[in-house]
């Protein structure tokens, strides 16, 4: 990675379903808001509260929240733990290789306000860097509440709110 | 090997170059010399007495004092014994050789004491950051006089 890739705010373009009329467009979050995948960003100890949400006790796969491995098949990028400037360069190329249209979640106080380190030389905050559609809040958040957060996003493009 | 015949067998070979030299409790060493004589005293340490471990190496900054003081951290895998070797440089030139050809595995720690607290360590074959941003010239962190203020996350929601 080269050191000059720029950080700049990374700005939500208007996709092609903008163009649909209504019904379609409605059509269209209907599925969208049943087949979230997600890939993770884990990079803090928020993750050990985070894995439960795909086991067997919460079990988000009844929403059909699939966690993915590829960002190019995914629609969401979750944030879970401290991002730092050095990682925030390799999460914008993340972001950036996510196909329109995409949404953000940051769960955690590091990551949404830089949490018990407000004077840190080295976090930053994801909302500095893109547009985020639902924070958790937590130090850790519960698995319940990390849920919770995911369903409201749920909620949120099955209404056509968000992005 | 005891602890205490370590500190007389550095003391007859090094004389005024040790500054300190105790040993509070068993199988713990500290030992502080002075910054020319580091490089031998090293040496002597890992040949003659069996220190053959590295565990970690890092720094302090004192600025009424105007020093840093370094550290290393060495383990003796014979006699379990843990050393800890001490010494001053000057704060604001602040240059010291490298002991990664003496016990290979500072290199690291010696890298990452470089980047955040500014020693340059001569003969250290990869001085580039470790932890922070490729492009990082905005001081060094972990300095006492480094400014925090203009990092602080705002309160509230300044988006509105």
């Amino acid at each position: 990675m080269s050191s000059q890739e720029s950080m700049e705010r990374k700005e939500v373009k208007k996709g092609l379903l903008e163009k649909f009329p209504t019904p379609i467009k409605k059509l269209f979050n209907w599925g969208r808001s049943y087949s979230i995948w997600p890939i993770h960003f884990v990079t803090g100890c928020c993750s050990p509260e985070f894995m439960q949400l795909f086991g067997p006790r919460y079990d988000l796969e009844r929403w059909g929240v699939l966690p993915m491995m590829s960002t190019r098949q995914s629609d969401t990028i979750i944030f879970v733990g401290n991002v730092s400037r050095k990682m925030m360069k390799r999460a914008l190329r993340l972001y950036e290789q996510m196909p329109e249209p995409k949404n953000v979640v940051v769960i955690g106080a590091c990551a949404t306000s830089k949490g018990p380190f407000p004077e840190s030389y080295s976090l930053v905050r994801v909302k500095d860097y893109m547009k985020v559609d639902i924070y958790v809040a937590g130090c850790p958040p519960k698995p319940e509440a990390q849920a919770y957060g995911i369903l409201k996003l749920r909620k949120k493009i099955l209404e056509g709110e968000e992005g | 090997m005891n602890t205490q015949e370590a500190i007389e067998k550095l003391k007859n070979k090094f004389g005024e170059k040790i500054l300190e030299a105790s040993s509070p409790r068993e199988n713990r060493l500290y030992i502080k010399v002075s910054n020319d004589a580091l490089v031998e005293a090293a040496k002597y340490l890992r040949e003659e007495l069996g220190f053959d471990m590295a565990i970690s190496a890092g720094g302090t900054d004192y600025p009424k004092k105007n020093v840093i003081e370094l550290f290393w951290i060495i383990w003796s895998s014979t006699d379990n014994v843990t050393l800890i070797l001490k010494t001053d440089v000057d704060r604001e030139n602040p240059k010291i050789p490298t002991l990664r050809d003496i016990w290979l595995g500072v290199q690291k720690f010696e890298r990452e004491t470089w980047e955040l607290l500014g020693v340059e360590y001569e003969g250290h074959p990869n001085l580039k950051p470790l932890l922070l941003p490729e492009d990082w010239n905005e001081g060094y962190p972990l300095r006492k006089d480094f400014k925090l203020e203009p990092y602080r996350a705002p309160w509230g929601d300044e988006e509105k």
